[in-house]
């Protein structure tokens, strides 16, 4: 790195660092208890003994004259959840099940794709090869009909099988980037060399990457890929350098808060967010932390409660005087999100945030990220972050 | 048609009209619901061989033709039937036999014809069926036909009383049980899980009268309702690829009744003969030609046109059921008249539309077309899609099956492989897919059907399923019988058994269920409504001509038959069910017992029959279930949310409004229950009256507004605006509209005073006040009102608002406040005999809220706002009583209804 941008003195850091030390503490005080727990990528032999005791089963009730049924943990149910501050949400262990019948009208397609998909994933495990959940769609996109019924359908298959999706050997193009003072190698060796200045995509095999290096302070997370382009062209990442920015551009996919898990596990700096202060920038917020409904059974391997929200705080519309034009009306789609993020397990240990949420509730505005811009074009690179990494402004 | 057949049909449609337009006076819309009962006794002719002499007797009982004049009928009937009056003696019995039962004549009827057996034969075919298609429109009316040849009796009983139907405008139900249209499947009964049609109605069109046609002069409307069927149930037939065999059509005119006409030149039907008139039949890819080959000889409501559905080329290379679907089509003809429809226009209706509906129909040939093609399409599209579910679960079943045998078939692991052959018993992979095709394919399929079926379940009672059971079989036996033309000495029983079997079921129906269900009023009411539907017996004429007895039960009926909804009901109840079920009733049911014997004590006041006692219990019991419905419906929807929630608002709006709606049955049980007759109508005691109602909606909004004189200056001093301002903020109707939004106003102004004054004033006083006087009801009816607003604790409670005690606290002072409130509203109530008054009140008081007194004290301008709050009280109490003087409102209800329970003048009351 014989040009490694110049970055502020370090006393800017001394917030961060002692921020990262806490952190640091917390982990050790908390032992290695994460070492374990969550599904361990399963062997090749484990997907396909799993995937034929499902069809074991179904033989066997055919056979006894019953009609069939897939049996799938129910995501869909907040009391199947449970929250673990040092974890996130996960599944309780004795959930709910759904099941999928093959006796009734309204199921008995959505059964049949899971046995297409199951038959799928054997022979992609069988060969060793992998593909795409759009690969999927397209052998039969008149049978699917849409991509999200793979999508979903995939999901369930992890689920039911106790298995990451990788070891499923589905992979999913990730849409997320990443910039800043880092360093890897890809499983076949490809060195990656990301910059302050180009983006690089999120690696689709997360777990293969070795040999990371990196020198950064600290992971900003960026909601929008506007945002995050903007940032680059105000040449805030050399500015704060050395610090790695990341976005998932919206809601983040399993290879970017995979490659956000990885970074935590490996650095243990600190994370930030830096999201809309509307409630679908909360609840992306809340992906990254403590992982979503939907991917619970996962969370161990997917969520980072070390993450923080940054910006933008409901209440800093407040403190820095913003003008009421460049404020949103909360829709009432907005007002039952935000109602339903309130009602979530996690808000509670986190009185802070709670606040915040109150905070929007009760001027029922919104403001995108972008509304600081009314302030001056470039206070978001200039006055804003630095100003709440270098004061610890974040939550 | 000939003969009986000919003069039977035309006496039924004669009476069926007199009948319908009898009840169209009373209540639009009902079924008609009774017996009549056609038998024809035939002996060999002694004048001339191998004819046989025939005496038809037509007889209803019961109230059904209360207003009939029988000189009158006999002339008209006459003149409908020319080629009969020569030769036929027409004779009228007024019954005398059954003069006992009740008040009312039952109607009987008799007339002699020779005839050769064999037309007779027909002739009896065809009253049958002319019977069933009537049943088919008319489920509640029963029609017994006997028919005795030599004293060998054969007997067939038609109604659909308890079958499955569809309800059509104008009191006709159409019957949509399937067996009546289609012969039962000769194969897979199993496949069979839907036993309905499921008929989709045309739009209605306006048939224009062409002028050509001679003598009309109609001052109403012909309107004709296709409606169309596909039949069995398509979702049954989905895994039979699906045809359409044939077409049935069938016609009814006015009144629903079968529109035959006998032995004329011109059928009404020949125009429909044409099959490609009113249905382009290519467009659904139907090939179809005019099916003459009826069988009268049948268990089904013979069509009164039916095509056949010849196999397209394509068709016939695959291997095609032959027996199909069948598209049911029905033609409802009504007419409609701005007047009450007299008997005689009707009657004319008819035989215009006997002669001329092709006519008619060609009149209107383009939109007759439209309706129908809209009523087929859309009950093609019911086959469609069920052929389109059972594409799906074809697709569906191949990919699993396929699937499965990729993993298994690829599978490495042997011992897999293995554990899965031998689940399946099978030796190796190919043997193994198809059984597992196999037995996929029946467990889904089987499974699917039954899951995809639209079979609702049937709403009756078991046992008088046994009933409708016995006659089931009995009408096969009879019919076969007669059918086969054999001698059986049995048929005589068969009848019997047939005219007793019934009443004694019901009977046994009614205990048992008395039995199971808890003593409460409501059980009790709707065992009255059981008994209440005429179950007349009409005496059957037995081969000596002696008269049969009634069966016993019958005593049941013919009280309840004649008391109507009063008491008498209750009490014919009770003695009639065994020992047992009075016991399970309990006490209540015995107190009901001694109670409700008007006939005992007949001359007491309306008041006088049930004990006070007993009266104030049922009220005060009402009043409690009321207010508990009223709040508990604010709770039956579980929620997270605080009250002011707009989500909980909507939802605890729809089930106050229910339970409101509601409230005024509570009042009308009391009144069944109690017996007590208020002279008025229960909407009158309840405060909807037109009488005075401007004084009574000003007057007290007037009075309320200067007893809250004081607040009103303070809210006029507080307001930032002055007054004209805020009269045109007032008067904007954008406020209004954003009123209107608001779900808390819209709550607390509008649904909450009018509900709760129904609920707690207009319900509970008219049932409070006979039990405890005017005076003490203004103040035993806030108490239920009180204890209503009580549930607010639980709801701050659990949201902890505040401390507990403070909780309880202001519950307390809202109990008081809201007693007061309440008795205020009460006496209103009672004084002006109007629910507006009340309502409007309620919202006023609303709207203020609890006079702020602290912020009165420490307001800058105090002393001229005290003066307010005490002249607003005094004057207030000074217009109390003439504000509200009865003689500014008319007469009150609720002062009558006092006054004849015998109570000395009230003090309220003047």
């Amino acid at each position: 790195m014989a040009f490694a941008p110049v970055g502020p003195e370090a006393s800017f850091f001394a917030a961060v660092d002692q921020h990262r030390a806490s952190l640091l503490a917390a982990l050790r005080g908390g032992g290695a208890e994460r070492a374990g727990g969550g599904p361990r990528p399963a062997s090749s032999s484990q997907v396909l003994a799993s995937i034929e005791n499902v069809i074991r089963d179904i033989i066997t009730s055919l056979a006894r004259n019953e009609a069939p049924a897939i049996t799938i943990d129910d995501r869909s149910s907040w009391e199947n959840m449970k929250f673990e501050d040092s974890v996130g949400l996960q599944m309780v262990s004795h959930c709910t099940t759904r099941k999928i019948k093959s006796d009734s009208p309204k199921s008995v397609k959505n059964f049949a794709l899971i046995l297409k998909i199951l038959s799928m994933i054997y022979k992609l495990v069988q060969s060793n090869t992998y593909t795409t959940k759009r690969d999927i769609y397209y052998t039969d996109s008149q049978l699917f009909g849409n991509q999200t019924v793979v999508d979903s359908i995939v999901t369930d298959v992890s689920c039911m099988l106790k298995v990451p999706r990788r070891s499923l050997h589905i992979l999913s193009t990730s849409k997320g980037l990443i910039a800043g003072n880092l360093r890897y190698i890809e499983e076949d060796g490809t060195k990656v060399y990301c910059s302050c200045t180009t983006a690089v995509a999120v690696s689709s095999n997360i777990q293969g990457i070795w040999n990371l290096i990196t020198d950064a302070k600290f992971l900003l997370i960026v909601e929008k890929d506007a945002t995050f382009q903007r940032l680059l062209d105000d040449n805030f990442c050399s500015r704060m350098s050395p610090c790695v920015i990341v976005t998932g551009k919206g809601v983040p996919d399993l290879n970017t808060r995979l490659l956000v898990k990885k970074l935590w596990d490996v650095f243990h700096v600190p994370i930030f967010t830096l999201v809309d202060a509307d409630p679908h920038g909360i609840e992306i917020m809340c992906i990254y932390k403590y992982g979503s409904m939907s991917m619970s059974f996962e969370a161990h391997n997917l969520t980072v409660p070390a993450i923080r929200w940054l910006g933008l705080l409901p209440s800093d519309i407040k403190r820095l005087n913003i003008p009421k034009d460049a404020l949103i009306p909360l829709t009432k789609r907005d007002q039952m999100k935000l109602d339903s993020i309130l009602k979530r397990p996690y808000v509670t240990c986190q009185p802070f945030w709670r606040r915040e949420m109150e905070i929007m509730a009760d001027s029922k505005m919104k403001a995108e990220i972008q509304a600081l811009t009314f302030l001056s074009s470039d206070y978001l690179s200039r006055v804003y972050l630095p100003n709440k990494l270098k004061f610890g402004g974040w939550i | 048609m000939e003969g009986t057949a000919v003069a039977v049909c035309e006496i039924l449609k004669y009476l069926i009209i007199h009948w319908k337009c009898e009840t169209a006076g009373v209540s639009k819309g009902t079924l008609l619901e009774g017996q009549l009962v056609i038998s024809i006794e035939a002996l060999n002719s002694k004048h001339q061989t191998n004819t046989l002499h025939c005496v038809t007797t037509i007889a209803s009982a019961g109230s059904i033709y209360g207003g009939l004049v029988l000189e009158k009928f006999l002339k008209e009937i006459q003149s409908t039937l020319p080629g009969f009056s020569a030769k036929l003696p027409w004779t009228s019995e007024e019954a005398s036999s059954s003069q006992d039962i009740s008040g009312v004549t039952p109607f009987q009827m008799t007339f002699e014809v020779h005839e050769k057996p064999r037309i007779l034969m027909t002739n009896s075919l065809m009253i049958k069926d002319f019977l069933h298609k009537i049943v088919m429109v008319h489920p509640k009316i029963r029609f017994n036909f006997n028919v005795r040849v030599n004293g060998i009796l054969s007997t067939e009983l038609f109604g659909a009383k308890n079958e499955p139907t569809l309800n059509l405008s104008n009191g006709m139900a159409l019957v949509v049980n399937y067996q009546h249209y289609v012969s039962r499947a000769k194969s897979g009964t199993t496949e069979f899980f839907c036993s309905r049609i499921h008929p989709v109605l045309g739009p209605p069109v306006v048939l224009f009268i062409p002028d050509d046609v001679a003598g009309v002069d109609l001052l109403g409307e012909l309107i004709l309702t296709p409606a169309a069927a596909l039949c069995p149930c398509p979702k049954v037939f989905s895994n039979q690829l699906n045809r359409i065999s044939s077409v049935s059509i069938f016609l009814y005119g006015p009144s629903g009744l079968p529109l035959i006409s006998p032995s004329r030149e011109q059928p009404p039907t020949t125009v429909l003969k044409d099959t490609f008139c009113f249905i382009d039949w290519k467009k659904y890819h139907l090939c179809v030609v005019p099916n003459l080959d009826l069988n009268l000889d049948r268990d089904l409501v013979l069509p009164d046109v039916s095509y056949r559905v010849e196999c397209s080329k394509e068709d016939q290379s695959q291997n095609m059921d032959p027996q199909g679907q069948t598209l049911l089509l029905f033609f409802f003809v009504d007419f409609h008249s701005g007047f009450q429809v007299q008997q005689m226009e009707l009657w004319g209706v008819h035989t215009l539309l006997t002669t001329h509906l092709s006519t008619i129909l060609m009149e209107s040939h383009s939109v007759v077309q439209d309706s129908i093609e809209a009523a087929v399409d859309q009950a093609l599209e019911q086959h469609h899609q069920a052929v389109k579910a059972h594409q799906k679960l074809q697709t569906s079943l191949s990919v699993a099956v396929n699937s499965i045998m990729s993993i298994v078939t690829g599978s490495t692991s042997s011992s897999f492989r293995k554990s899965c052959f031998q689940a399946l018993q099978a030796a190796d992979t190919q043997e193994f897919g198809t059984k597992l095709h196999k037995s996929f394919h029946e467990i889904m399929q089987y499974r699917f059907l039954h899951h995809g079926s639209c079979e609702v379940k049937q709403q009756l009672l078991p046992e008088k399923n046994d009933a409708e059971q016995s006659t089931e079989d009995a009408h096969e036996n009879s019919s076969l019988e007669f059918l086969a033309g054999r001698a059986v000495a049995a048929g005589g029983l068969q009848s019997v058994r047939v005219a007793e079997s019934r009443p004694w079921a019901l009977s046994r129906a009614l205990s048992l269920r008395v039995h199971a269900d808890p003593p409460a009023p409501r059980a009790v009411s709707s065992s009255i409504k059981l008994l209440r539907a005429p179950r007349v017996c009409v005496s059957v004429r037995g081969g000596a001509g002696q008269v049969r007895e009634p069966a016993p039960p019958d005593d049941v009926t013919r009280t309840s038959g004649r008391r109507g909804p009063t008491g008498g009901g209750i009490t014919s109840l009770v003695r009639a069910a065994s020992p047992g079920a009075m016991a399970a009733l309990g006490g209540d049911g015995l107190r009901l017992l001694s109670v409700s014997r008007p006939e005992r004590q007949p001359e007491s006041a309306a008041l006088g029959g049930p004990g006070p006692g007993l009266c104030c219990w049922v009220s005060v019991f009402s009043c409690l279930s009321l207010a508990c419905s009223y709040v508990g419906s604010l709770y039956v929807w579980k929620s997270e949310l605080p009250r002011d929630h707009p989500a909980v608002i909507k939802r605890r709006f729809t089930s106050v409004l229910v339970v409101s709606s509601l409230s005024p049955l509570c009042v009308l049980l009391w009144r069944e229950l109690t017996g007590i007759q208020p002279g008025t109508s229960l909407l009158t005691l309840m405060g909807f009256r037109l009488e005075g109602i401007f004084p009574a909606a000003l007057l007290p909004l007037l009075l309320t507004m200067i007893l809250f004189l004081g607040p009103l200056m303070q809210l006029s001093m507080d307001c930032p605006c002055d007054l004209t301002d805020g009269l045109k903020v007032v008067l904007a109707p954008r406020s209004w509209a954003r009123c209107l939004t608001d779900m808390r106003w819209l709550r607390n102004q509008v649904i909450a005073p009018l509900t709760e004054e129904l609920v707690f004033r207009a319900c509970m006083l008219p049932m409070l006040a006979p039990c405890t006087g005017l005076g003490p009801a203004v103040f035993t009816c806030p108490l239920f009102f009180g204890v209503a607003h009580f549930h607010h604790i639980f709801e701050q409670l659990r949201f902890r608002q505040s401390s507990v005690g403070s909780i309880f606290l202001s519950a307390a002072f809202q109990f008081s406040y809201t007693a007061v409130f309440g008795a205020y509203t009460a006496f209103l109530f009672i004084r002006t005999g109007h629910l507006i008054g009340p309502v409007l009140c309620h919202s006023f008081c609303n709207y203020m809220g609890f006079p702020a007194v602290c912020a009165a004290l420490e307001h800058p301008q105090r002393r001229p706002l005290l003066a307010g709050y005490a002249l607003g009280v005094g004057l207030f109490l000074l217009l109390l009583q003439p504000l509200t003087d009865p003689k500014l409102y008319g007469s009150l209800p609720l002062c009558v209804l006092l006054e004849r329970a015998g109570d000395s003048e009230a003090p309220l009351c003047s």
